[in-house]
């Protein structure tokens, strides 16, 4: 199909109809999560970026938001996505060759541009991880073009740490500080235990040209923000991914409305400034 | 090379940047240097809490010796934290193993020389104390946050 008439088909299609997408490749990440590399059978949604999302959908079950854990530069997807429930467990089940369908991308995802000559702090819970991977990946690309980065991972246990190769590859690598924590240690854990706010004192950054990614569950996004803040990071500067009951991805069905704002198109990442006043309303 | 007087290394610990000078400096007199190599014992569940730890360098893990399964890890003190309370109550026993992860070098204050300093100095103790109660507090809220399993539930997400 030539390019203008691929871009004119994209434009009119609706957000709500998904796209063929073939599982080209899986790969098991914890004993909850895998990573699929998805490529499509025919026609491509859109370029993926850094945090925003897509809906995964498999056939007579049901579909479900999954950030993009990595970026290819090609047409193809990569999604790392938990087991949590009937429709994730039956995506993670997908082997290669199985189909699902795909709607998006959607959503704003990380502003990396905004980090450029900034420190940079990432902070990263369970599967949280996975979304902040590709502003990992972007900052490594670029490195000289940001100051000093660091990642904190907080994890249930060692067992549960995703990307375990690829974050020792960036403890070892060296240019980027890496601290992991988790809740509970087994014998062969050598790391710390605790949690991850407990890490920050140590996190060396200069508060008012630091800019911070949190990605997590919402309890400790609220702490490791509030910590941030009383070290001297401005509020707009503190980003965070949250999670909300996305359907429609397009701002029409209202399930995922947080106040005046719509987290599906508003969001997912959304700046402290604007999600602490309506993360302090109870039940929103 | 330049020699640091116990009163420079704790002003240099973030523990006691909290305190006064002529605080700090009373209590630099209770104190000395230790170093442990990995996988010392620093204190030992059920003996005398003869003091307090502060950490200057290196990871210690603080937890419940579980029979025939050693040190179950509770949590990981490091640079910047204390260990130990016990030795500010009665009956004066640690609750609690530590061992050393890395090489830790640490501050080791002594229980019977605070004591009775903060028996003749109220105002010090009473400093001290709540020191100590928010370094608790710290830890009652990350126990509280564990104890959640934030990680583990549904509502973690699972994109």
């Amino acid at each position: 199909m030539p390019a203008t008439a691929e871009a004119r088909t994209r434009e009119q299609r609706s957000p709500t109809t998904p796209l063929l997408y073939r599982v080209a490749a899986t790969e098991r990440e914890t004993s909850e999560s895998v990573t699929l590399t998805l490529e499509p059978t025919a026609d491509a949604i859109g370029p993926v970026a850094p945090g925003q999302f897509t809906m995964l959908w498999t056939w007579g079950i049901g579909e479900v938001p999954i950030s993009a854990s990595a970026i290819t530069g090609t047409s193809g997807l990569v999604h790392t996505l938990r087991d949590v429930g009937a429709v994730s467990r039956s995506i993670c089940s997908k082997q290669p060759g199985d189909v699902v369908g795909v709607r998006g991308p959607f959503g704003r995802g990380w502003d990396i541009d905004a980090a450029r000559g900034c420190d940079v702090v990432l902070v990263a819970g369970g599967i949280g991880l996975a979304p902040l991977r590709p502003v990992v990946h972007a900052i490594l690309a670029e490195r000289n073009a940001f100051g000093a980065v660091s990642l904190v991972v907080g994890a249930r246990s060692a067992a549960d740490l995703l990307f375990r190769a690829e974050l020792d590859g960036w403890w070892h690598g060296g240019s980027i500080s890496v601290r992991t924590v988790v809740d509970r240690a087994t014998r062969n854990w050598h790391g710390s235990v605790g949690v991850v706010t407990h890490e920050l004192p140590r996190v060396s950054f200069d508060p008012p040209r630091t800019v911070a990614m949190l990605c997590g569950p919402e309890v400790m996004m609220r702490m490791v923000a509030l910590d941030l803040l009383d070290r001297g990071v401005p509020a707009g500067h503190v980003a965070l991914s949250l999670e909300r009951n996305m359907q429609c991805g397009a701002r029409l069905c209202g399930h995922c409305q947080l106040g005046p704002h719509f987290v599906c198109t508003d969001g997912p990442v959304v700046g402290w400034d604007l999600a602490e006043p309506l993360l302090k309303v109870r039940e929103l | 090379m330049v020699l640091k007087t116990m009163v420079d290394e704790l002003a240099e610990h973030r523990f006691f940047q909290q305190f006064p000078d002529d605080l700090r400096n009373r209590l630099a007199d209770c104190a000395k240097n230790v170093v442990f190599e990995p996988g010392a014992t620093i204190c030992t569940e059920g003996t005398a809490a003869t003091g307090f730890y502060a950490i200057r360098s290196g990871r210690v893990n603080v937890g419940i010796h579980v029979p025939y399964k050693g040190l179950s890890v509770i949590e990981t003190r490091r640079d910047g934290d204390v260990i130990g309370w016990s030795w500010l109550f009665a009956p004066y026993r640690w609750q609690i193993d530590a061992v050393a992860a890395d090489r830790v070098r640490a501050i080791a204050l002594h229980a019977d020389c605070l004591l009775p300093y903060f028996e003749e100095h109220p105002f010090a103790g009473y400093r001290v104390t709540t020191a100590f109660a928010q370094v608790m507090e710290e830890n009652i809220h990350s126990s509280r946050l564990r104890l959640l399993d934030l990680y583990g539930r549904d509502d973690a997400g699972h994109r």
